[in-house]
């Protein structure tokens, strides 16, 4: 198989401890299990249990995946301008490879990147999904924008997946709208007009 | 002169469990009689085959080879944490540690508070002699006010050392300890009655009722500066006025 | 083929040891690796086995050291301020040759550090041994989470095999970061008794074989210091000759080796690869065992390679081994934290930073 037919994604997803960051990159990868032989995830977040800076990367692949930490990621999704430390849109922005894509919960971050080297979506996630009636799933909105913009795992995969994890869970009865986020972010992104 | 018959009849002897080896203590020492003592315990409630003991670091440090029972040693202060583990692994044995008053009212204080407060079903003897024997006479938790130690040299000072710790009270608070009690061993009455107590601390176990704990009040002849008999007196006179004898706690269920 | 999960490093851990019959764990919390307490908490239980939580990291160690004593297959793991709080009982612990698993998931800095993120500033402490009284213990340094759930069960068969205790030393990044586990059980062939343990005289217990707690040979009171610590270099002696392990990746045909442990090895990997598209033949070398140290394939290696780049999120610590085993007979450069994108506790040393230095030494 030629390099050009072998499958590689990575998405790095940031935003602060308490936005879902880390539960949306942890269903990711585990979508991505059932398609890919190599899967990784890692997160990373300070000692703190909210607030703080909160980023995790996820790379699916058909090839041995050396290194965990992907300095110039595919793709970002961007859940905030920055933490009291860490000035997070302005280094992801920056960081994301050319030709790259980059998705903004614009209902939170209001800048722009500057950049034309990339793919920007600028999602309403955090706004969409108050209306949905939890600003609590604007996390599976932007992952939903993510898999139509990138077709890394089909997002029946993901919501079976979804329903799996969630399947013991106190927050059950949850799935229902987490699965109606990540459609309604998938419908953003295919409609999405720059 | 004509040679008369005498009836020899054993009336006293080395207790069944104590091995055959001397005893490392100083003259006076009231180490001896408190070994003696579990022996005699251990060997009339049948619990040999099944107790582990645990001394620490100090003056108990040839425990583990006076008895003839299975019987690690212990860094000074760790009893506690090393018993909770060992009776957690082997629920069905009598699990006991012997600590100095060093050992289990100074750096060990915090390890063993923390067994009470897990609710840890273990038997510890506690030696209080007022000082540190084996490094030379230090002060101790349990030092009395006014009493010369090498690092009390103008007598301890409450204004800047504190008072003693009353190890057997403070024990009663806590509410998964089962039994507590301060004995003595000074005189043949106060030995029988330190048995009795002893059975009690290691029966609280076996019933799984609570943790058991009993206080000994020891001569320690060298660190005091007294003769063995004089230290008798101490003991009845200076250590008995600070340090109360009794059981503080005797319950035969915690809910 | 065994079931596969995808889960972190840490749990890795937590499952490892329970693949190989551990049952029972002491801990304390501390970030980053408090879900390996929190899933022995949940498990443990099950299985008839012990949990207990224990007041501070100096009291999990001796729990451990009484768990040992007691002759069962015991762990406790934490990070890298609550291994300082350990070293008085893994000296202890050494003295008694009591076998026993210490999980270091280490973070980054003296004192407080970073407050739990990514670093691997204890390898001189783990491997030289942090407590008193010049004992050593096996050092495992696994790079994945499926090494991970390995190298813990080999953790526990070295440690009973040789009565010693056995480090494994993950970090942030190895513990935290997720992949595909398969949950197989390693057989390593069979144990000595432990006719030495705690248990009661009628359980036929060991009586301990270490009166007074002082170093001696085991069984005979006559047998002093001398005659110990040689019974302890002819163990450590055994264990030099017989339990190195290493890695190496594109290694044969280097002509710069890149020696790096751990999560830094990730890293390194990458950055092998991204040379080797660019035409630089890098290579890389990972010991897997810090202690004992493989000295002479890392010799071996770095002489046909010409030149060594040590990488290590560390001011400096693994390369002190590094050059030692090279003595002196090739260049050996070092890439420590200065190489982090950043100054924060995120800070990592990327590949691309790697590849910078391959670069410059070519």
């Amino acid at each position: 198989m030629g390099k050009e037919e072998t499958r590689y994604f990575e998405l790095m997803i940031a935003g602060i401890g308490g936005q879902g960051v880390l539960t949306i990159g942890r269903l990711l990868a585990e979508a991505g299990m059932k398609i890919y032989p190599n899967v990784l995830y890692f997160p990373v977040y300070g000692a703190a249990m909210r607030g703080g800076e909160s980023e995790c990367t996820v790379i699916l692949s058909d090839e041995e995946i050396p290194s965990p930490a992907i300095h110039r990621p595919q793709a970002a999704i961007i859940m905030t301008e920055a933490t009291f430390l860490a000035p997070i849109f302005k280094e992801f922005e920056g960081r994301v490879e050319p030709g790259g894509t980059i998705i903004i919960d614009s209902s939170i971050v209001q800048n722009k990147v500057q950049r034309d080297d990339v793919k920007t979506f600028y999602i309403p996630a955090s706004g969409v999904a108050q209306e949905l009636g939890s600003h609590q799933v604007a996390n599976f909105i932007l992952l939903g924008a993510y898999l139509e913009a990138s077709k890394a795992v089909p997002l029946p995969v993901v919501e079976k997946t979804l329903g799996e994890t969630m399947a013991g869970s106190r927050r059950k009865g949850l799935l229902p709208l987490n699965k109606k986020a990540l459609r309604i972010g998938a419908e953003l992104m295919a409609n999405y007009k720059g | 002169m004509k040679e008369k018959a005498i009836a020899k009849e054993k009336v006293c002897g080395r207790p069944r469990l104590r091995n055959l080896m001397p005893g490392i203590t100083c003259p006076g020492c009231h180490y001896g009689i408190i070994i003696r003592l579990l022996c005699e315990v251990i060997d009339e409630m049948g619990i040999e085959d099944n107790i582990i003991g645990l001394a620490g670091v100090g003056c108990s440090y040839a425990w583990p080879m006076t008895f003839d029972i299975d019987f690690g040693s212990c860094p000074h202060g760790r009893a506690p944490a090393m018993a909770t583990a060992i009776k957690r692994i082997h629920p069905e044995s009598v699990v006991f540690t012997v600590q100095g008053d060093g050992d289990l009212g100074a750096i060990g204080l915090g390890c063993f508070m923390n067994a009470l407060l897990r609710g840890e079903k273990l038997t510890t003897i506690f030696l209080n002699n007022a000082g540190y024997g084996m490094t030379g006479g230090q002060m101790a938790p349990t030092t009395l006010p006014g009493m010369r130690t090498t690092t009390t040299p103008y007598g301890r000072d409450p204004k800047t050392t504190g008072y003693p710790l009353h190890a057997a009270e403070l024990v009663a608070t806590m509410k998964s300890v089962a039994y507590s009690a301060r004995c003595t061993v000074h005189t043949p009455a106060n030995y029988q009655r330190a048995k009795r107590a002893t059975k009690m601390a290691f029966k609280k176990q076996i019933d799984g009722i609570g943790y058991g704990f009993v206080e000994f009040l020891s001569a320690c002849p060298s660190v005091w500066g007294l003769s063995p008999v004089e230290s008798l007196q101490f003991i009845e006179e200076k250590m008995l006025a600070e340090f109360p004898l009794g059981e503080f706690k005797n319950v035969d269920s915690i809910d | 083929m065994a079931e596969k999960v995808f889960i972190d490093g840490n749990e890795a851990v937590a499952r490892g040891a329970i693949q190989t019959g551990c049952k029972h764990f002491f801990g304390y919390p501390i970030t980053p690796q408090s879900e390996i307490a929190e899933y022995m908490s949940r498990e443990l239980p099950q299985i008839g086995g012990a949990f207990v939580q224990s007041e501070c990291e100096g009291a999990s160690i001796y729990m451990l050291y009484g768990g040992a004593l007691a002759g069962a297959k015991v762990m406790t793991s934490t990070s890298s301020p609550g291994f300082s709080l350990m070293q008085e009982g893994i000296s202890y612990i050494s003295a008694a040759q009591a076998p026993c698993v210490i999980v270091n998931v280490m973070r980054m800095g003296p004192g407080i550090g970073t407050g739990g993120q990514q670093g691997q500033t204890d390898y001189r402490q783990v491997t030289k041994g942090g407590g008193h009284g010049a004992y050593r213990c096996i050092v495992l340094a696994p790079s994945s989470p499926q090494e991970t759930f390995d190298l813990v069960q080999r953790a526990f068969y070295l440690a009973d095999k040789y009565r010693i205790a056995a480090i494994v030393l993950t970090d942030f990044i190895i513990g935290r970061m997720a992949e595909p586990v398969e949950l197989r059980t390693l057989e390593f062939g069979p144990l000595p008794e432990k006719e030495w343990a705690l248990k009661g005289k009628g359980g036929k217990g060991g009586r301990c074989d270490h009166p007074a707690g002082a170093p001696r040979f085991p069984g005979d009171l006559s047998k002093g210091i001398i005659t110990f610590y040689m019974h302890l270099l002819d163990k450590y002696q055994r264990i030099a000759e017989s339990e190195v392990r290493y890695d190496t990746y594109l290694a044969d045909d280097a002509t710069l080796l890149v020696a790096a442990y751990g999560s830094s090895a990730r890293m390194a990997r990458s950055a092998v690869n991204m040379a080797r598209a660019e035409g630089i033949n890098a290579g890389l070398f990972r010991p897997i065992t810090l202690w004992p140290f493989p000295e002479e394939p890392l010799r071996q290696a770095a002489l046909a390679a010409g030149k060594v780049l040590v990488v290590e999120d560390s001011p400096g610590e693994f390369v002190e081994d590094v050059r030692f085993a090279v003595q002196g007979r090739v260049p050996v450069h070092l890439l420590g934290l200065w190489g982090r994108h950043n100054e924060r506790g995120g800070g990592i040393i990327y590949p691309e930073r790697i590849l910078e230095e391959i670069e410059k030494l070519t």
